[in-house]
């Protein structure tokens, strides 16, 4: 992909100011424009550069999909691409395997948020050298931090899921000369993210040898934790979301609160994205929506199934099958979400053909969302 | 440098000073025992000198915490029968105001003379003012100095003036006399060995019944002005065209009449007292006589003083045609009531109303080469200085707003720190009015959530305008629930006008040990919550200012560190480089952020190598720019 | 007493620069030198805010017949001594006519506009090529350079000084100029203030020979 003749005002203009930041921090930290605290990212000043790294990283700036599949994932991606095939690829993006999972017997002395296969698997990547660090979000739900983790105890420390939406790409361009393989959780758009800053070579990007994606179908607005503490939920523990209702743990206490009461704090970006599986990930992890205390885990590149294979050898995962009648609700759900993008973005810019909003997708692959 | 010769050179001797400083020697040579001012340019010297030289002459001299409390001292001083001088700039004319109009109602008693300083075109000021129409509205006298020597004449005797009338007197100094050197003649000092005299029978009250003394006192002071040798008049005896003029224009004048050869034709009226204005005197003038010019700074206060006079007498004098700032026939490029005077401005009328050419005596350039010239020169706005703990604390404030969004509303007011209202401050201010607006303003504009106004409000205020002018919109808001943060940028001096201590530098006006009167405890005892910040570590500051900005209620963060130019006087300067080859300069990645948009002046751009370097001359080794360059190619010698 | 009879009357020198250069200093030196040497002199100053990077200018004006007030009348100026090459020429395009002589410090301070890419400083080459087509006399002083040869850059005022002295466009001696240099600067100074001064008096009458030679 040949750079882009753009830079920061375009970046001002598309992204910032259409609300369109995801606050990934894939441009955050670069350079001294653009800047973030805590969960804030803004352009604290005008830059005038017109062709810059900025405008090439963010994911929300014209995205070849199809390109970064095949950087990914080679020849598996061009058969994907065609889009003429059923199961669960193409909704779900290129994957090897797809299974309920959660944290086995050795994988060490921690409370994930469901199954613990994320911090399962990142903790062992450390524990063996294959990574020798890890950016996190660590804290507590309303006191999100980001974090390098180089020891097994920050790894352990990390856990749970934090629904404020956390700029951990940044850390890339702080001091990483202690380290020089990386594993990275993330949110969707903060692995396109990733993806693209290892295509320019931003920051120490290119060092990050393992992507765990997360699903997302939204993450939550600068406002959110000012309203958590304003209703005096600042030290809850735990934070999980159900179809209809947001629960808060505190020590033993749950506070149930409905859905609709945090539904304005979804940030305006993830209206329009496109990726709720991660799809240039190595691996995928959400919730399994049914069985407490298991995960739903999406196997796709190469490196992420070695590092499946040798965690299940080793004990530090446990797999069961996907339930077969519960493919058709996850796949209905993704593709509900694709597709009400796909129109959104179309109504909002008839462009070129190939291309839709920020995406440049195969004609093949607009047909199938939009003519189903 | 010149102040020193007051001290040290005798009674007779020609020095060159500036005009505060003759004012000074003014205030010396009458005796003076007490002296009290804020201080503000181009008023600052006066008391400056009057601070050093205290101890020589064992009088007492304070800075005080605005011009209302200084005038109230000095009048204390008076009550007690002792001389006293107060000094300000025009706008702390309004401060005292209050005050100066009550005290002139029962009058005083030892000599009370206030020194007013105007800055007609805002040199070093916000805006440009006339104080001689507040004088007036007060009932008070007024002197008005054109030169160096005149300004120490007047000073001088407007101490006799003011015990003989019982009443205060103000002289009216502008830039041009203030901030002009000359040479003046110096006067004997005398030895006026005063005990405080406050008899328990004795008055000084504000009465309304006391209108009439007061106008009994500007009729006596009108009786002194009638013979007055600050009163004179120039060039032709009998003249059909007339200029009247005082303060600076007197020169201008002169020059403007010497150079056209007019002195046989036209006549200069000089007034040195402009204010009660000796009736007899200018109508004496008046008479006989067919156009009158005035030419005076900056409004037209003695041409409207004397329309009038001609107005009552208009049936003797006979037909006259006045040609002034009123009239628009008098005027600067700025306007006819703004801008200084100068003599090709009293030239330009003289040309026109006699039409006598003015043969300049040089070769002039061509219009067509001073244009080509012009076109090529950048304009040059003001800059903070290097290492300036401003600059600093408005990047904090700037990158804060920023990131909490929402369109964040910035009040400030004046000081160094009014720069933040330019280019050098990031443009950061919305509002900037006077002394303490900021915080006055922010507390109203919070009070708007009713009519939907929801954006973050921060005022930012200087540490001698919070003990100036602060501290009663604080009381306010806390009392009315306002919503806002101020922010305290506190570098321990009053730093605009030339460094003069405050009520929190821990130093009086001569240099002495004082109680320090700290900011952070006063605004706890009010019962903000207080934090204070060092704006050299800008991550910590920003968060600061994030979750100050946060907080309901009103808060006060003091963004503390010392003015810079103190420090470069004081420290050794730890040096500050940088590695060259480490500077992204131009590229994507930083865009010469140390010099395009951070701004310290000694962070400079080296063309040769196309990438930054520190100016060593000017650097004071604040270390802010090493935590900002992006590249981290900025180091402290020695740490690279 | 009266010092020798002045050729033009007055006399007109403006001091210009960027806040922070000395300006102040320089029109106090001048303007004692002038004292010394039985001249009436005055001087217009503006400081305060001007002193935080602005443009600073002091017009110092010679006398001896008649009084005159502190600002120079448009074209007047005889002599402009810039430490400062835009502001020098600023200068110019108000106050300068056809003789007067231009001593300038060659090294550009560059205004905020400038460093913030809004505005473009001129090419010194061809700003000092336009001033020399325009007035009698134009004196280019490396002041600041030959400042930093005595590891003090902020002495270029001095170094001026020292060129205004050379240039023989006021009627002073050299060593009026030195005695006031040794009373108004802090006598820890005075030695490198000296140093300085006759840098630019040398570098001065160094240019003045090469311009005869021509
Ligand atoms: C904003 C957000 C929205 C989500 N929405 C869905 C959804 O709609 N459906 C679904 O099935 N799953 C969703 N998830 C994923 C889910 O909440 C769990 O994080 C995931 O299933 C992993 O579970 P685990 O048991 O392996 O967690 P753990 O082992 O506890 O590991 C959680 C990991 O996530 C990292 N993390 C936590 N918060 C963030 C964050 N904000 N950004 C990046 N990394 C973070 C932690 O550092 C830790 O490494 C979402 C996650 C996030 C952050
Ligand atoms: S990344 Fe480059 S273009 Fe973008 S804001 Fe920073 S310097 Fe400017
Ligand atoms: S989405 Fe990421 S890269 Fe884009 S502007 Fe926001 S933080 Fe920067
Ligand atoms: S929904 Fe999409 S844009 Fe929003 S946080 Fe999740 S991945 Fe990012
Ligand atoms: S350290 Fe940097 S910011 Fe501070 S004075 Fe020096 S150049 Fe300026
Ligand atoms: S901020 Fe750093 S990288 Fe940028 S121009 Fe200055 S020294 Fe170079």
């Amino acid at each position: 992909m040949k750079a882009l003749p753009k830079g920061a005002p375009q970046l001002k203009e598309e992204v910032f100011e259409s609300g369109l930041c995801t606050a990934c921090g894939g441009c955050v930290g670069y350079c001294p424009y653009i800047k973030a605290i805590a969960d804030r990212v803004a352009m604290i000043y005008p830059c005038n550069c017109e062709e810059g790294q900025c405008y090439q990283v963010c994911p929300r700036t014209l995205t070849d999909l199809p390109f970064f599949r095949a950087r990914v994932f080679g020849e598996r991606a061009l058969e994907f691409d065609k889009f003429n095939q059923d199961g669960l690829e193409v909704v779900l993006g290129v994957s090897r395997a797809l299974y309920f999972a959660r944290a086995g017997t050795a994988a060490g002395n921690f409370q994930g948020q469901y199954g613990g296969v994320t911090t399962a698997l990142v903790r062992y990547a450390l524990a063996t050298g294959k990574i020798d660090g890890a950016l996190l979000v660590g804290g507590k739900p309303a006191q999100p931090r980001p974090v390098l983790a180089t020891t097994l105890q920050q790894v352990e420390a990390s856990t749970g899921t934090k629904y404020a939406a956390f700029p951990t790409l940044s850390m890339l361009y702080q001091s990483t000369q202690n380290t020089s393989c990386l594993g990275l959780v993330g949110r969707p758009c903060q692995v396109t993210a990733l993806r693209k800053m290892q295509q320019v070579g931003a920051g120490a990007a290119g060092q990050v040898k393992l992507a765990i994606g997360l699903f997302c179908f939204w993450s939550l607005g600068p406002e959110f934790i000012p309203w958590l503490i304003g209703k005096e939920l600042g030290l809850i523990d735990k934070m999980d979301v159900t179809v209809d209702e947001v629960l808060f743990q505190k020590g033993e206490e749950v506070i149930r609160q409905s859905l609709a009461e945090i539904r304005s704090f979804i940030k305006p970006s993830c209206q329009l994205c496109y990726d709720p599986v991660a799809e240039l990930a190595d691996l995928t992890v959400g919730s399994t929506e049914c069985e407490a205390g298991w995960n739903t885990l999406l196997v796709r590149s190469r490196d992420g199934e070695d590092l499946v294979k040798e965690a299940l050898q080793q004990g530090i995962l446990e797999v069961k099958p996907y339930p077969k009648e519960r493919l058709p609700l996850l796949k209905q759900a993704v593709l509900a979400k694709k597709q009400r993008v796909l129109q959104a973005l179309k109504a909002e810019e008839e462009r070129e053909n190939s291309r839709v909003g920020y995406l440049n997708l195969s004609p093949a692959e607009i047909n199938f969302y939009l003519k189903l | 440098m010149g102040w020193q010769d007051i001290v040290r050179e005798e009674s007779g001797k020609q020095v060159l000073l500036n005009g505060n400083e003759a004012m000074a020697r003014g205030a010396l040579e009458a005796g003076v025992h007490f002296v009290s001012a804020y201080p503000g340019s181009p008023s600052s010297e006066v008391t400056d000198v009057l601070a050093q030289v205290s101890e020589n002459f064992n009088f007492y001299v304070e800075w005080s915490a605005n011009e209302i409390v200084a005038l109230e001292g000095a009048a204390g001083a008076s009550f007690a029968g002792l001389r006293a001088l107060c000094t300000m700039k025009a706008d702390g004319l309004n401060v005292a105001f209050d005050f100066l109009t009550s005290m002139n109602l029962g009058g005083c008693q030892g000599g009370l003379v206030l020194v007013v300083a105007d800055d007609p075109f805002g040199h070093s000021s916000l805006k440009e003012y006339d104080s001689r129409f507040l004088a007036a509205a007060a009932w008070v006298p007024v002197l008005e100095p054109s030169t160096v020597q005149e300004a120490r004449d007047m000073v001088k005797w407007a101490f006799y003036l003011s015990e003989q009338i019982k009443g205060p007197v103000m002289v009216r100094s502008v830039t041009r006399v203030s901030h002009s050197r000359g040479i003046i003649t110096l006067g004997d000092i005398e030895q006026t060995v005063r005990e405080a005299d406050f008899r328990p029978t004795r008055q000084f009250h504000t009465f309304a019944r006391f209108h009439q003394e007061v106008r009994e006192r500007l009729k006596q002071a009108e009786e002194l002005f009638a013979v007055s040798p600050f009163n004179f008049s120039f060039g032709a005896e009998k003249a059909d065209l007339t200029i009247f003029t005082c303060g600076t224009g007197w020169l201008y004048a002169k020059e403007a009449l010497t150079s056209l050869q007019l002195e046989d034709q036209v006549k200069i009226v000089r007034l040195g007292t402009s204010f009660p204005l000796p009736q007899q005197f200018i109508l004496s003038h008046l008479n006989g006589v067919k156009k009158v010019i005035f030419i005076e700074e900056t409004r037209p206060f003695l041409e409207e003083k004397v329309l009038a006079l001609y107005a009552l007498h208009n049936e003797n004098l006979g037909q006259i045609k006045f040609y002034g700032k009123a009239t628009g026939h008098v005027s600067g490029i700025r306007g006819p009531e703004c801008g200084e005077m100068n003599t090709d401005i009293v030239r330009e009328v003289l040309v026109r109303l006699t039409g006598r050419p003015y043969h300049v005596p040089t070769v002039s350039l061509t219009k067509e080469e001073k244009k080509s010239l012009q076109a090529s020169l950048p304009p040059r706005d003001y800059m903070l200085c290097p290492g300036c703990p401003h600059r600093a604390s408005f990047w904090v404030v700037k990158s804060a707003l920023a990131l909490e969004g929402n369109n964040g509303i910035v009040t400030g007011d004046i000081g160094c720190y009014s720069m933040g209202a330019m280019e050098t401050g990031f443009n950061l201010f919305n509002t900037l009015h006077c002394m303490g607006a900021g915080a006055g303003i922010a507390g109203g504009l919070s009070k708007l959530g009713s009519y939907g106004f929801k954006q973050p409000i921060v005022t930012l205020v200087g540490d001698s305008t919070f003990y100036h002018a602060v501290i009663p919109a604080l009381i306010n808001g806390r009392w009315n629930k306002a919503n806002y943060l101020c922010i305290v940028l506190d570098n321990g001096v009053t730093a605009m006008t030339g460094h003069q201590p405050h009520p929190g530098s821990g130093k009086n006006a001569v240099g002495k040990e004082a109680e320090v009167i700290s900011i952070e405890e006063i605004a706890k005892s009010f019962g903000f919550m207080v934090k204070v910040s060092d704006p050299f570590r800008c991550t910590e500051a920003i968060q600061d200012v994030l979750e100050f900005i946060r907080m309901p209620g009103l808060k006060v963060l003091i963004l503390r560190q010392p003015c810079a130019l103190v420090v470069s006087r004081e420290q050794k300067r730890r040096k500050v480089i940088v590695r060259q080859e480490l500077c992204r300069g131009d590229a994507c990645g930083c865009m010469r952020f140390c010099t395009a948009v951070w701004g310290c002046p000694a962070n400079v751009w080296d063309k040769e190598r196309e990438a930054a370097a520190i100016d060593p001359a000017i650097c004071v080794g604040c270390g802010v720019c090493i935590d900002l360059c992006p590249a981290g190619a900025i180091f402290w010698e020695g740490d690279e | 007493m009266q010092g020798e009879t002045l050729l033009k009357e007055p006399v007109n020198l403006i001091i210009t620069g960027v806040g922070g250069q000395g300006n102040i200093l320089v029109s106090e030196i001048v303007a004692q030198a002038g004292c010394r040497q039985k001249y009436n002199v005055v001087v217009g100053e503006s400081y305060g805010l001007s002193q935080r990077g602005g443009a600073v200018s002091s017009h110092v004006r010679l006398f001896q017949h008649q009084e005159y007030g502190p600002i120079i009348p448009a074209a007047e100026a005889d002599v402009i001594l810039g430490f400062e090459p835009l502001e020098a020429a600023r200068q110019v395009v108000d106050y300068g006519h056809k003789n007067s002589c231009l001593i300038i410090n060659s090294h550009p301070v560059y205004p905020i506009g400038v460093l913030r890419g809004k505005n473009k400083y001129p090419s010194l080459e061809l700003l000092f090529k336009k001033l020399r087509e325009m007035v009698a006399e134009v004196l280019i002083i490396p002041a600041t350079k030959l400042a930093s040869q005595l590891g003090e850059a902020m002495v270029q005022n001095v170094v001026m000084v020292g060129a205004l002295a050379g240039s023989g466009c006021l009627p002073f001696r050299a060593d009026t100029f030195v005695d006031v240099i040794k009373k108004v600067v802090p006598p820890k100074a005075r030695a490198l203030n000296e140093k300085a001064f006759y840098l630019g008096l040398e570098e001065v009458q160094k240019i003045k020979s090469f311009n005869l030679s021509k």
